[in-house]
Protein backbone atom coordinates (compact mmCIF):
# COMPACT_ATOMS: atom_id res chain seq x y z
CA UNK A 1 0.00 0.00 0.00
CA UNK A 2 2.85 2.29 0.98
CA UNK A 3 4.62 1.45 -2.28
CA UNK A 4 1.51 2.18 -4.28
CA UNK A 5 1.11 5.57 -2.63
CA UNK A 6 4.76 6.37 -3.26
CA UNK A 7 4.56 5.30 -6.91
CA UNK A 8 1.42 7.38 -7.41
CA UNK A 9 3.12 10.40 -5.89
CA UNK A 10 6.15 9.93 -8.12
CA UNK A 11 3.90 9.51 -11.16
CA UNK A 12 2.05 12.70 -10.29
CA UNK A 13 5.33 14.56 -9.80
CA UNK A 14 6.70 13.39 -13.15
CA UNK A 15 3.47 14.29 -14.89
CA UNK A 16 3.33 17.74 -13.35
CA UNK A 17 7.00 18.37 -14.23
CA UNK A 18 6.67 17.36 -17.83
CA UNK A 19 3.44 19.35 -18.08
CA UNK A 20 5.24 22.38 -16.67
CA UNK A 21 8.06 21.95 -19.15
CA UNK A 22 5.84 21.55 -22.18
CA UNK A 23 3.00 23.91 -21.27
CA UNK A 24 5.02 26.83 -22.42
CA UNK A 25 5.79 25.43 -25.87
CA UNK A 26 3.77 24.50 -28.89
CA UNK A 27 4.88 22.07 -31.57
CA UNK A 28 6.04 23.68 -34.72
CA UNK A 29 5.87 21.19 -37.55
CA UNK A 30 6.16 23.81 -40.25
CA UNK A 31 9.51 25.24 -39.34
CA UNK A 32 11.91 25.08 -42.20
CA UNK A 33 15.05 24.42 -40.26
CA UNK A 34 18.40 25.21 -41.87
CA UNK A 35 20.04 22.72 -39.47
CA UNK A 36 21.47 23.27 -36.03
CA UNK A 37 24.88 24.37 -37.39
CA UNK A 38 23.47 27.72 -38.43
CA UNK A 39 22.42 28.60 -34.85
CA UNK A 40 25.81 28.10 -33.20
CA UNK A 41 28.02 30.94 -31.99
CA UNK A 42 31.15 28.96 -32.85
CA UNK A 43 31.54 29.55 -36.50
CA UNK A 44 33.82 27.10 -38.32
CA UNK A 45 35.24 30.04 -40.32
CA UNK A 46 36.51 31.81 -37.20
CA UNK A 47 39.86 30.19 -36.56
CA UNK A 48 40.22 30.90 -32.86
CA UNK A 49 38.33 32.22 -29.86
CA UNK A 50 39.94 33.48 -26.66
CA UNK A 51 38.01 33.99 -23.41
CA UNK A 52 38.84 35.38 -19.98
CA UNK A 53 37.60 32.49 -17.89
CA UNK A 54 36.62 31.48 -14.41
CA UNK A 55 35.87 27.84 -13.71
CA UNK A 56 34.50 26.60 -10.37
CA UNK A 57 34.98 22.89 -10.02
CA UNK A 58 33.76 21.55 -6.68
CA UNK A 59 35.93 23.42 -4.15
CA UNK A 60 38.48 24.74 -6.68
CA UNK A 61 38.30 27.99 -8.59
CA UNK A 62 40.55 28.41 -11.61
CA UNK A 63 40.91 31.61 -13.57
CA UNK A 64 42.77 32.11 -16.81
CA UNK A 65 42.42 31.99 -20.56
CA UNK A 66 40.24 29.57 -22.48
CA UNK A 67 41.38 29.03 -26.03
CA UNK A 68 39.11 27.43 -28.65
CA UNK A 69 40.50 26.45 -32.04
CA UNK A 70 38.76 24.95 -35.04
CA UNK A 71 40.61 21.94 -36.50
CA UNK A 72 39.66 19.87 -39.59
CA UNK A 73 37.05 17.70 -37.92
CA UNK A 74 37.26 18.70 -34.28
CA UNK A 75 37.66 21.63 -31.86
CA UNK A 76 40.53 21.95 -29.44
CA UNK A 77 39.89 23.60 -26.05
CA UNK A 78 42.79 24.63 -23.84
CA UNK A 79 42.56 26.29 -20.47
CA UNK A 80 45.69 27.99 -19.12
CA UNK A 81 46.27 30.20 -16.11
CA UNK A 82 47.28 33.83 -16.60
CA UNK A 83 50.90 32.79 -16.02
CA UNK A 84 50.70 30.19 -18.78
CA UNK A 85 50.28 27.03 -16.71
CA UNK A 86 48.10 24.55 -18.58
CA UNK A 87 45.07 23.25 -16.66
CA UNK A 88 43.50 21.09 -19.35
CA UNK A 89 43.61 20.42 -23.07
CA UNK A 90 40.58 18.70 -24.64
CA UNK A 91 39.72 17.80 -28.21
CA UNK A 92 36.01 17.66 -28.98
CA UNK A 93 34.44 15.79 -31.86
CA UNK A 94 31.00 16.44 -33.21
CA UNK A 95 29.72 12.95 -32.42
CA UNK A 96 29.74 13.50 -28.67
CA UNK A 97 33.17 12.12 -27.95
CA UNK A 98 36.29 13.87 -26.78
CA UNK A 99 39.93 13.19 -26.06
CA UNK A 100 41.80 14.50 -23.02
CA UNK A 101 45.26 15.51 -24.25
CA UNK A 102 46.31 16.88 -20.86
CA UNK A 103 44.82 17.64 -17.51
CA UNK A 104 46.32 18.88 -14.26
CA UNK A 105 46.55 16.35 -11.43
CA UNK A 106 44.02 18.22 -9.22
CA UNK A 107 41.17 17.72 -11.68
CA UNK A 108 42.22 14.40 -13.14
CA UNK A 109 39.00 12.60 -12.23
CA UNK A 110 36.91 10.79 -14.77
CA UNK A 111 33.61 12.31 -13.61
CA UNK A 112 35.00 15.87 -13.75
CA UNK A 113 36.58 15.40 -17.16
CA UNK A 114 33.34 13.89 -18.48
CA UNK A 115 31.41 16.89 -17.18
CA UNK A 116 33.91 19.31 -18.76
CA UNK A 117 33.88 17.42 -22.08
CA UNK A 118 30.07 17.25 -22.16
CA UNK A 119 29.63 20.92 -21.21
CA UNK A 120 32.04 22.21 -23.82
CA UNK A 121 30.59 19.87 -26.47
CA UNK A 122 27.14 21.29 -25.81
CA UNK A 123 28.49 24.84 -25.77
CA UNK A 124 30.14 24.40 -29.18
CA UNK A 125 28.11 21.78 -31.03
CA UNK A 126 24.83 22.56 -29.19
CA UNK A 127 22.87 19.48 -30.16
CA UNK A 128 24.21 16.03 -29.28
CA UNK A 129 24.80 13.67 -32.21
CA UNK A 130 22.34 10.82 -32.89
CA UNK A 131 19.43 12.54 -31.20
CA UNK A 132 15.80 12.91 -32.22
CA UNK A 133 14.98 16.51 -33.05
CA UNK A 134 11.67 18.27 -32.62
CA UNK A 135 11.03 21.95 -33.39
CA UNK A 136 8.75 23.98 -31.14
CA UNK A 137 7.90 27.61 -30.41
CA UNK A 138 7.97 29.21 -26.97
CA UNK A 139 4.46 30.62 -26.51
CA UNK A 140 5.24 33.89 -24.73
CA UNK A 141 8.41 34.89 -26.64
CA UNK A 142 7.95 33.27 -30.02
CA UNK A 143 11.46 31.81 -29.75
CA UNK A 144 12.28 28.74 -31.76
CA UNK A 145 12.96 25.78 -29.47
CA UNK A 146 14.87 22.78 -30.71
CA UNK A 147 14.20 19.77 -28.52
CA UNK A 148 16.62 16.91 -28.83
CA UNK A 149 16.30 13.52 -27.17
CA UNK A 150 18.97 10.88 -27.17
CA UNK A 151 21.58 9.11 -25.10
CA UNK A 152 22.64 12.33 -23.40
CA UNK A 153 19.05 13.00 -22.26
CA UNK A 154 16.70 15.75 -23.31
CA UNK A 155 17.95 19.16 -24.37
CA UNK A 156 16.05 22.34 -25.13
CA UNK A 157 17.90 24.81 -27.33
CA UNK A 158 16.33 28.28 -27.41
CA UNK A 159 17.06 30.32 -30.53
CA UNK A 160 16.84 34.12 -30.50
CA UNK A 161 14.34 35.36 -33.08
CA UNK A 162 16.32 38.49 -33.89
CA UNK A 163 19.86 37.12 -34.11
CA UNK A 164 19.05 33.59 -35.22
CA UNK A 165 21.65 32.41 -32.69
CA UNK A 166 21.27 30.34 -29.56
CA UNK A 167 20.26 32.17 -26.36
CA UNK A 168 20.13 29.23 -24.02
CA UNK A 169 20.59 25.48 -23.79
CA UNK A 170 18.84 23.55 -21.04
CA UNK A 171 19.60 19.96 -20.24
CA UNK A 172 16.47 18.59 -18.58
CA UNK A 173 16.38 15.66 -16.16
CA UNK A 174 13.32 13.65 -15.15
CA UNK A 175 12.47 15.91 -12.22
CA UNK A 176 14.70 18.94 -12.43
CA UNK A 177 16.93 20.66 -14.94
CA UNK A 178 20.55 19.52 -14.85
CA UNK A 179 22.43 22.11 -16.81
CA UNK A 180 21.97 25.52 -18.29
CA UNK A 181 24.17 27.32 -20.84
CA UNK A 182 23.44 30.99 -21.57
CA UNK A 183 24.99 33.02 -24.39
CA UNK A 184 25.19 36.83 -24.33
CA UNK A 185 26.05 39.09 -27.25
CA UNK A 186 25.65 42.80 -27.94
CA UNK A 187 26.27 42.55 -31.68
CA UNK A 188 24.34 39.34 -32.26
CA UNK A 189 27.28 38.08 -34.31
CA UNK A 190 29.97 37.09 -31.83
CA UNK A 191 29.52 35.75 -28.29
CA UNK A 192 30.50 38.35 -25.64
CA UNK A 193 30.06 36.02 -22.70
CA UNK A 194 28.87 32.53 -21.88
CA UNK A 195 27.75 31.07 -18.55
CA UNK A 196 27.53 27.33 -17.95
CA UNK A 197 25.79 26.35 -14.68
CA UNK A 198 24.99 22.97 -13.20
CA UNK A 199 21.95 22.87 -10.93
CA UNK A 200 23.02 19.96 -8.74
CA UNK A 201 26.78 20.39 -8.69
CA UNK A 202 29.14 23.16 -7.66
CA UNK A 203 30.35 23.44 -11.22
CA UNK A 204 30.21 26.75 -13.07
CA UNK A 205 32.04 28.13 -16.10
CA UNK A 206 32.04 31.85 -16.86
CA UNK A 207 33.63 33.00 -20.11
CA UNK A 208 34.13 36.58 -21.35
CA UNK A 209 35.36 36.95 -24.93
CA UNK A 210 38.66 38.77 -25.42
CA UNK A 211 38.83 41.02 -28.43
CA UNK A 212 42.27 40.36 -29.89
CA UNK A 213 42.12 43.02 -32.60
CA UNK B 1 66.55 45.27 -31.09
CA UNK B 2 64.44 43.12 -28.78
CA UNK B 3 65.96 40.61 -26.40
CA UNK B 4 64.21 37.80 -28.27
CA UNK B 5 65.74 38.67 -31.65
CA UNK B 6 69.15 38.99 -30.04
CA UNK B 7 68.76 35.57 -28.46
CA UNK B 8 67.65 34.03 -31.73
CA UNK B 9 70.60 35.49 -33.58
CA UNK B 10 73.17 34.70 -30.98
CA UNK B 11 75.39 31.65 -31.37
CA UNK B 12 75.67 29.89 -28.05
CA UNK B 13 78.53 27.67 -26.98
CA UNK B 14 79.18 25.74 -23.75
CA UNK B 15 80.10 28.14 -20.94
CA UNK B 16 83.86 28.27 -20.32
CA UNK B 17 83.80 29.45 -16.69
CA UNK B 18 80.70 28.18 -14.92
CA UNK B 19 82.04 28.91 -11.42
CA UNK B 20 82.91 32.46 -12.48
CA UNK B 21 79.38 32.95 -13.82
CA UNK B 22 77.85 31.62 -10.58
CA UNK B 23 80.04 33.92 -8.47
CA UNK B 24 79.07 36.97 -10.56
CA UNK B 25 75.40 35.99 -10.34
CA UNK B 26 75.62 35.67 -6.58
CA UNK B 27 77.29 39.11 -6.31
CA UNK B 28 74.59 40.61 -8.52
CA UNK B 29 71.87 38.97 -6.43
CA UNK B 30 73.39 40.37 -3.21
CA UNK B 31 73.68 43.89 -4.56
CA UNK B 32 70.19 44.00 -6.11
CA UNK B 33 67.52 45.32 -3.79
CA UNK B 34 64.81 45.99 -6.37
CA UNK B 35 64.00 45.21 -10.00
CA UNK B 36 61.26 46.77 -12.10
CA UNK B 37 60.59 46.05 -15.74
CA UNK B 38 57.99 45.43 -18.43
CA UNK B 39 57.34 41.91 -19.64
CA UNK B 40 55.94 40.20 -22.70
CA UNK B 41 54.65 36.69 -22.14
CA UNK B 42 54.18 34.38 -25.08
CA UNK B 43 52.27 31.15 -24.64
CA UNK B 44 53.16 29.04 -27.63
CA UNK B 45 50.84 26.17 -28.46
CA UNK B 46 53.18 24.31 -30.76
CA UNK B 47 50.80 21.56 -31.97
CA UNK B 48 48.15 24.14 -32.85
CA UNK B 49 50.67 26.64 -34.25
CA UNK B 50 49.09 29.37 -32.14
CA UNK B 51 50.40 32.02 -29.76
CA UNK B 52 48.73 33.89 -26.93
CA UNK B 53 50.50 37.12 -26.00
CA UNK B 54 50.17 38.81 -22.60
CA UNK B 55 51.92 41.96 -21.38
CA UNK B 56 52.47 43.75 -18.13
CA UNK B 57 54.83 45.18 -15.55
CA UNK B 58 56.92 43.36 -12.99
CA UNK B 59 58.31 44.49 -9.62
CA UNK B 60 60.64 42.74 -7.22
CA UNK B 61 61.83 43.96 -3.84
CA UNK B 62 63.97 42.05 -1.40
CA UNK B 63 63.25 39.83 0.45
CA UNK B 64 60.81 37.93 -1.67
CA UNK B 65 58.24 40.59 -2.61
CA UNK B 66 56.97 40.04 -6.15
CA UNK B 67 54.29 41.85 -8.14
CA UNK B 68 53.20 40.62 -11.59
CA UNK B 69 50.75 43.07 -13.07
CA UNK B 70 49.18 41.91 -16.33
CA UNK B 71 47.73 44.71 -18.41
CA UNK B 72 46.93 42.74 -21.58
CA UNK B 73 44.84 40.92 -22.73
CA UNK B 74 43.11 41.94 -19.47
CA UNK B 75 44.12 43.35 -16.11
CA UNK B 76 45.22 40.71 -13.65
CA UNK B 77 47.40 41.12 -10.59
CA UNK B 78 49.52 38.59 -8.71
CA UNK B 79 51.38 39.62 -5.55
CA UNK B 80 53.61 37.32 -3.54
CA UNK B 81 54.62 38.78 -0.18
CA UNK B 82 54.87 37.82 3.50
CA UNK B 83 54.11 34.16 2.85
CA UNK B 84 50.90 34.95 0.98
CA UNK B 85 49.81 34.94 -2.63
CA UNK B 86 47.21 37.48 -3.65
CA UNK B 87 45.39 37.58 -6.98
CA UNK B 88 42.91 40.10 -8.33
CA UNK B 89 41.01 40.53 -11.58
CA UNK B 90 38.18 42.92 -12.44
CA UNK B 91 35.66 40.87 -10.42
CA UNK B 92 37.40 38.87 -7.73
CA UNK B 93 40.32 38.92 -5.38
CA UNK B 94 41.80 35.97 -3.53
CA UNK B 95 44.38 35.53 -0.81
CA UNK B 96 46.20 32.23 -0.27
CA UNK B 97 48.58 31.15 2.46
CA UNK B 98 51.58 29.87 0.53
CA UNK B 99 52.59 27.52 3.34
CA UNK B 100 49.26 25.72 3.21
CA UNK B 101 49.51 24.87 -0.47
CA UNK B 102 52.35 22.79 -1.89
CA UNK B 103 51.77 24.00 -5.43
CA UNK B 104 52.07 27.66 -4.37
CA UNK B 105 55.21 26.86 -2.36
CA UNK B 106 56.79 25.37 -5.47
CA UNK B 107 55.63 28.27 -7.61
CA UNK B 108 57.02 30.84 -5.18
CA UNK B 109 60.34 29.00 -4.87
CA UNK B 110 60.55 28.70 -8.65
CA UNK B 111 59.74 32.34 -9.47
CA UNK B 112 61.99 33.92 -6.86
CA UNK B 113 64.69 31.31 -7.61
CA UNK B 114 64.67 32.26 -11.30
CA UNK B 115 64.74 36.01 -10.59
CA UNK B 116 67.53 35.86 -8.03
CA UNK B 117 69.39 32.97 -9.63
CA UNK B 118 69.00 30.76 -6.54
CA UNK B 119 67.47 28.08 -8.73
CA UNK B 120 70.95 27.30 -10.10
CA UNK B 121 72.00 26.18 -6.64
CA UNK B 122 69.18 23.65 -6.55
CA UNK B 123 71.13 20.62 -7.83
CA UNK B 124 68.73 18.30 -6.04
CA UNK B 125 65.72 19.17 -8.23
CA UNK B 126 67.31 20.27 -11.53
CA UNK B 127 70.18 19.16 -13.77
CA UNK B 128 71.76 22.29 -15.30
CA UNK B 129 73.59 22.91 -18.58
CA UNK B 130 75.44 26.21 -19.11
CA UNK B 131 76.02 28.12 -22.38
CA UNK B 132 77.15 31.58 -23.37
CA UNK B 133 77.06 34.00 -26.28
CA UNK B 134 78.41 37.50 -26.96
CA UNK B 135 75.65 39.22 -24.96
CA UNK B 136 74.03 36.33 -23.08
CA UNK B 137 74.52 33.65 -20.51
CA UNK B 138 72.09 30.81 -21.06
CA UNK B 139 71.17 28.07 -18.60
CA UNK B 140 68.99 25.05 -19.32
CA UNK B 141 67.46 23.29 -16.32
CA UNK B 142 65.87 19.85 -16.54
CA UNK B 143 63.75 18.71 -13.58
CA UNK B 144 65.06 15.47 -12.13
CA UNK B 145 61.74 14.05 -10.92
CA UNK B 146 59.42 12.27 -13.36
CA UNK B 147 56.42 13.87 -11.68
CA UNK B 148 57.78 17.38 -12.23
CA UNK B 149 58.71 16.55 -15.84
CA UNK B 150 55.08 15.60 -16.57
CA UNK B 151 54.34 19.30 -16.14
CA UNK B 152 57.61 20.95 -17.04
CA UNK B 153 60.09 19.38 -19.44
CA UNK B 154 62.76 22.04 -19.06
CA UNK B 155 63.36 25.61 -17.98
CA UNK B 156 65.57 27.93 -19.99
CA UNK B 157 66.93 31.16 -18.52
CA UNK B 158 68.71 33.90 -20.43
CA UNK B 159 70.86 36.29 -18.38
CA UNK B 160 72.05 39.62 -19.69
CA UNK B 161 75.84 39.42 -19.82
CA UNK B 162 76.21 43.11 -18.82
CA UNK B 163 74.38 43.05 -15.50
CA UNK B 164 73.47 39.36 -14.94
CA UNK B 165 69.76 40.17 -14.76
CA UNK B 166 67.28 37.68 -16.24
CA UNK B 167 66.33 38.84 -19.72
CA UNK B 168 64.07 35.89 -20.58
CA UNK B 169 62.57 32.80 -19.04
CA UNK B 170 61.16 29.90 -21.02
CA UNK B 171 59.18 27.03 -19.50
CA UNK B 172 58.84 24.10 -21.88
CA UNK B 173 56.04 21.64 -21.17
CA UNK B 174 56.06 17.91 -21.83
CA UNK B 175 54.12 18.31 -25.11
CA UNK B 176 56.62 20.96 -26.31
CA UNK B 177 54.18 23.82 -25.75
CA UNK B 178 56.00 26.58 -23.92
CA UNK B 179 55.65 29.87 -22.10
CA UNK B 180 58.37 32.44 -22.74
CA UNK B 181 58.60 35.65 -20.76
CA UNK B 182 60.84 38.45 -22.02
CA UNK B 183 61.79 41.05 -19.43
CA UNK B 184 62.46 44.45 -21.01
CA UNK B 185 63.16 48.03 -19.88
CA UNK B 186 64.77 46.76 -16.68
CA UNK B 187 65.59 49.15 -13.87
CA UNK B 188 67.67 48.02 -10.89
CA UNK B 189 67.69 49.40 -7.36
CA UNK B 190 65.12 52.12 -7.89
CA UNK B 191 62.83 52.98 -5.01
CA UNK B 192 59.82 50.63 -5.06
CA UNK B 193 57.60 51.37 -2.05
CA UNK B 194 56.40 48.42 0.02
CA UNK B 195 52.81 49.48 -0.73
CA UNK B 196 53.31 48.02 -4.20
CA UNK B 197 53.15 44.62 -2.51
CA UNK B 198 50.18 45.22 -0.25
CA UNK B 199 47.01 43.25 -0.85
CA UNK B 200 44.46 45.87 -1.90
Amino acid sequence: MKNLALSSLLFLLLCSCSTALFNNYRNNDHVNSPGSDSYTWFNADTGRYLFQSSIDILKNNFTGLLFVKQLDDSRRILFITEMGIKIFDLELFEKDDFVVHYCMEQINRKSLLNALGNDFSLMIYNIPGNSRIKYMTEKNTGKLIIKSSGQSGTMYVKVNKKTGKIDEIISAGALTNKLNIRFFSASGEEPDSIIVSHYNLNFKIHLVRINEN
Amino acid sequence: MSAEILQAQEQLSPMSDIDGFKTKLEEMSKSTQTISCDFIQEKNLVVLAEKIISRGVFFFRKENNIRWEYTKPYRYLIIISNGHLFTRDDKNQKLYDIESNKMFQEMNRFISGCIQGDILRNDKDYAAEYFEGPSTYFVKLVPRSDKMRQMLNEVQIWFDRKDLTVSALKMVESGQDYTKIDFINKKLNTDIPLEKFSFK
